[in-house]
């Protein structure tokens, strides 16, 4: 990421009709939300293509309504993207379970309820209680986990997006994974 | 304890061991964020080199074989989904029809798959495809602790009740989860590295009622308890049973004698108080026994603070992490390769093209225009880099290289490389006496990814296999040898989590000094 246009810079510009700016938003945070995505789509749903497609839609509907969107701060536009993507990937699997690909019997009993990878790896239940702590998380301490811990940001770009120094987004980070941690260890 | 938010924040890896019981569900929270953390970065992330499987079940593909039982088999493969190895356990079509039936063994899998606890193997999926039943797990680097006591003795008494700790929480877990493990032994738990305690093997584990049937035949007998013996179904209470069983095989490196009267574990230094709570957890009747896998915690806990907790706790022997020096992880693969003797072992030597049955060794004289072949003997697939530089930093890559015959993963067997090419023999040549010569070799029974990207990036270096010259071969481990080549130690470096792997992973080193 660069470290000359920060994403509120970027998101002004944009607002005011700047199409390099959108363009650049774009680049920023295709990958990113790329990359992101794929562990949220079980097999069956996950063509590469149609996953990829998800992510840009997302982010040319977010993009469209630029002029409606509130910069609060802190890395809330990314936030904002993945919340936005989050729903729409639920919305696509439900449309894959209703229509489903067909596969052999043995098989089918397990498709209406498989994984997405992110489930797999990490248990259901589990990234359920880690979704429900992440929420329950003040805003700015949510995005800072988000993107430290699921876009794996470094903490200068974390910096760089939420207008700190990379010492003070350290700090914030680590108070805000302690207190993630907290939550999610009591609510076992 | 070093501080394990920070570490995991900093993206630096938890030390299980030092952090361990402290305070029990933090630390698991902890395991929770860093499993989403490592899952976000892999998922998505570029695939594995890609390699030949032996075959293909539904989304994995499988590499290698590493165990086999009585009703089952045990295969390492890859799960591109997830991206990442997984142990894949298939259920052998005879059992199938024998009895134990694959909609139970799938039905326990999927329940198997709800659970998530740092202490117990983590199960991703259970699935039928090609008519082989199958459960998938995360795959684990790591020693057992059978394999910890035969190579390094009994554990300290401190560290056996930490370890027995992490597995009260993990049978906490399975037994909350309504089934019983059958199957608790030394042999199927690993200490990880960075040091997490986990209860694998839960491809035996059901609920009672299918435990009862399915393995009555092939439980470990010196960990049933006399009611399971006596043949009576399994229950909770004998994984607690078998969980008292390891914890006296891990502090007097022995198995209690099968007997009516509960054995009193005996051992140098083992406190009174971890005594009793072992003689406890091995008392004949039920009733005298802890109640769950909680009260077994608690009486764990209660030993750990008593006088004796001061005692100190044996010197671990910690895995290297991925940021040890070079040097320090070829030192553990030769330490590996001395001290286990069930390891891997593969036998590799350089020899003259004309004299394959003598290993050359240090101090012998090549002459110019000698032919020298790598012989490579291995039981399992094996996947080989070698590698030289000379005095002025000429870098190459000697295999795998595109136009040869043989390539990555070479066959289980003995064999030769470079190899036969249309049927002549290749072999690497003495063409020149530049002065010092170092080459390396490294072998791995898995794919390496970090060093496949660095070989990789060194394509333009790439030459024809009969152009290199070598004068004098030290035929002794790299732990013992000082490379000096800027080249060669920069790829050792970077391939150094990889390298460090030291039950797949041996690297040799061979330095030549060549005069005309």
């Amino acid at each position: 990421m660069s470290t000359q246009e920060t994403t509120a810079l970027l998101l002004d510009r944009a607002r005011e009709g700047d199409a390099g700016a959108r363009e650049r938003l774009a680049a920023r945070y295709l990958p990113l939300l790329r990359r992101w995505a794929h562990g949220r789509l079980p097999p069956p749903a996950r063509d590469l293509t149609d996953t990829d497609d998800l992510v840009q839609v997302t982010l040319v509907r977010v993009l469209n309504q630029i002029a409606s969107f509130e910069y609060g701060g802190t890395g809330s536009f990314l936030a904002y993207l993945r919340s936005t993507l989050l729903n729409l990937l639920r919305n696509e699997l439900r449309r894959v379970a209703r229509h489903g690909d067909s596969v052999d019997l043995e098989e089918l009993q397990l498709t209406d309820e498989t994984p997405s990878p992110l489930e797999q790896a990490i248990g259901r239940e589990r990234l359920e209680r880690y979704e429900a702590a992440l929420e329950a998380l003040p805003p700015r301490q949510r995005e800072l986990v988000i993107m430290r811990l699921e876009f794996d940001m470094t903490y200068e770009d974390i910096a760089n997006e939420v207008h700190s120094t990379p010492d003070a987004v350290r700090m914030a980070i680590k108070r805000a994974v302690e207190a993630l941690a907290r939550s999610l260890g009591t609510g076992s | 304890m070093p501080d394990p938010i920070a570490r995991l924040v900093d993206d630096q890896p938890i030390d299980w061991q030092a952090a361990t019981a402290s305070e029990a569900a933090l630390l698991d929270a902890l395991h929770t964020l860093e499993q989403v953390r490592n899952a976000y970065r892999r998922i998505g992330s570029a695939p594995a080199a890609p390699t030949t499987p032996l075959f293909q079940w539904g989304p994995l593909s499988v590499h290698a074989k590493i165990g086999s039982g009585a009703s089952a088999e045990v295969y390492r493969a890859w799960d591109s989904g997830l991206a990442t190895d997984v142990a894949l356990k298939l259920l052998r079509p005879e059992a199938a029809a024998a009895g134990l039936r694959s909609s139970e063994f799938l039905h326990e899998g999927r329940v198997l798959a709800r659970l998530s606890q740092r202490n117990v193997v983590r199960v991703y999926g259970a699935a039928v495809h090609d008519g082989r039943p199958g459960i998938w797990a995360e795959w684990i680097e790591g020693r057992t602790l059978d394999a910890i006591v035969e190579n390094e003795g009994a554990f300290a008494g401190m560290e056996a009740a930490h370890i027995g700790l992490e597995l009260c929480a993990a049978l906490a877990a399975i037994h909350g989860a309504g089934l019983v493990h059958g199957d608790v032994k030394a042999s199927n738990v690993l200490r990880a590295r960075g040091g997490r305690i986990v209860l694998v093997d839960l491809g035996a584990a059901g609920t009672p009622a299918a435990l009862g049937q399915a393995l009555r035949t092939q439980a470990t007998p010196s960990y049933l308890s006399p009611q399971a013996r006596a043949g009576a179904p399994r229950s909770a209470d004998d994984d607690l049973y078998a969980l008292g069983v390891l914890l006296h095989y891990l502090v007097t490196a022995r198995h209690p004698p099968v007997a009516d009267d509960a054995p009193r574990p005996r051992a140098p230094e083992l406190p009174a108080a971890l005594a009793a709570v072992i003689e406890r957890a091995l008392a004949p009747q039920p009733a005298q026994r802890y109640r769950d896998a909680d009260a077994f915690a608690h009486a764990l806990r209660s030993a750990l603070a008593g006088p004796a907790a001061a005692a100190p706790r044996r010197r671990h022997r910690r895995w290297l992490g991925a940021a040890a020096a070079v040097a320090l992880a070829l030192a553990a693969a030769a330490w590996w390769s001395t001290r286990a003797p069930t390891a891997w072992s593969p036998q590799a030597s350089l020899v003259r093209h004309t004299d394959h049955d003598r290993p050359l060794r240090d101090g012998e004289r090549l002459q110019l225009g000698d032919r020298i072949d790598l012989k490579l003997v291995s039981d399992r697939p094996t996947w080989a880099w070698v590698l030289n530089e000379d005095e002025a930093g000429s870098f190459h890559l000697l295999f795998p290289l595109p136009g040869l015959p043989q390539s990555n993963p070479l066959p289980t067997g003995a064999l030769v490389l470079p190899g036969r090419q249309q049927g002549r023999a290749l072999s690497w040549q003495v063409s020149s006496a530049a002065g010092r010569e170092e080459f390396v070799v490294v072998l791995a029974d898995r794919p390496l990814p970090a060093l496949e990207q660095r070989v990789a990036s060194l394509a333009a270096a790439r030459i024809e296999p009969i152009e290199r010259g070598v004068d004098r071969v030290a035929s002794v481990p790299l732990a013992q040898v000082s490379l000096r080549g800027r080249h060669l130690n920069a790829l050792l470096a970077d391939s150094a989590a990889d390298l460090a792997d030291t039950h797949h992973v041996r690297v040799l080193g061979y330095r030549f000094e060549t005069t005309r």
